[in-house]
């Protein structure tokens, strides 16, 4: 070898090189924004107290057998707020729908403020409040808006991070249909 | 005189093993059950606020996590169990820490073998100028520099 330092050179310029380029084709493959673990997975439990519905409770082992779309949300976030209407389109099209059930779970906010907010805008599916965030964590929520379908078979079909669309929510109905 | 060469050499070696050992033994970790919940928690990244570990976020989610460990904690999980709970839950990268295996491997290992490929290029360096020979002026070499000098 009659440079080593010049093959050292090398050697070392060449590790940094693919460490380059290993993680730029990482960048934006994050699981937390591609769907993670809980695609194709069985629906995580969860058993949450209906906002001013007298001790009612939605309990995702009542909603077996039907396409559900889980939206995670609270009255503070504005992309929740933008994609109310999206959310209320959807809703009005589907609610007669025998196979079909709306969620949206309350996080991290204010029962008082959360009883305005649905008032205000006239929300008629099922509100439902996770006030220790049992839900949110069993979902695998990192923020808010997040909206999932889940199958008839419990299986959950879709996820999307952000705000939602109604053609966004006809997909992920769509997928729990098919799934 | 080899001997005498060899002495700093190895103090060096046992100063960096003796810090390894230090800095590597275990000091019978986390014994309380909040102990463990802050231990666990330090290392799992908060979920609505990726640059925090859940130990020190306030945010609602890493409020929930902390409760979530808690119960597991007192359930008789252990750390490793409870771990791998939320990596099921939220993927690999909500472990602050990468693990040694998949990608992870990258991020211990190339900075390990960047130092021994450094190192070994300094050592092969080293050797070389040792090796060379000094360069001694010869009487040309200093008549050539008298010249030069008379010359200015």
């Amino acid at each position: 070898m009659k440079h080593p330092l010049r093959w050292v050179t090398i050697g070392v310029g060449s590790l940094v090189a693919v460490f380059g380029i290993v993680l730029s084709t990482q960048m934006g493959t994050s699981p937390l924004f591609t769907g993670g673990p809980i695609l194709d997975r069985t629906a995580p439990a969860f058993d949450l107290p209906i906002l001013d519905a007298d001790g009612a409770r939605v309990d995702i082992s009542s909603l077996a057998g039907k396409s559900v779309i889980v939206n995670f949300w609270n009255s503070w976030c504005l992309p929740c707020k933008e994609e109310t209407p999206a959310l209320k389109a959807f809703w009005a099209r589907h609610a007669n729908d025998p196979d079909f059930a709306m969620v949206g779970i309350v996080r991290d906010d204010i029962t008082s403020e959360v009883r305005r907010y649905v008032r205000k805008e006239g929300l008629e599916y099922t509100i439902a409040l996770d006030p220790k965030g049992r839900a949110a964590l069993a979902y695998g929520t990192t923020g808010q808006p997040e909206t999932f379908a889940i199958s008839p078979a419990g299986v959950v079909t879709g996820k999307q991070l952000s705000r939602v669309s109604v053609n966004d929510l006809e997909a992920l109905l769509g997928s729990a249909r098919a799934g | 005189m080899t001997k005498l060469r060899a002495w700093p050499w190895i103090a060096l070696a046992v100063v960096v093993i003796g810090a390894l050992f230090v800095a590597t033994r275990d000091d019978g970790g986390p014994t309380t059950v909040n102990d463990r919940v802050r231990s666990i928690g330090s290392e799992l990244r908060c979920p609505d606020c990726q640059s925090q570990s859940v130990a020190i976020s306030s945010t609602a989610s890493a409020r929930a996590v902390r409760a979530d460990i808690r119960r597991r904690v007192e359930a008789g999980q252990s750390d490793g169990e409870i771990k791998r709970a939320f990596v099921d839950t939220y993927s690999e990268s909500f472990l602050l820490k990468p693990s040694g295996s998949g990608l992870g491997w990258i991020v211990w290992g190339l900075p390990v073998l960047a130092f021994v490929l450094g190192a070994g290029g300094l050592v092969l360096t080293l050797r070389r100028w040792r090796r060379e020979p000094r360069l001694i002026a010869t009487e040309a070499d200093e008549a050539l520099v008298a010249e030069a000098r008379n010359d200015r």
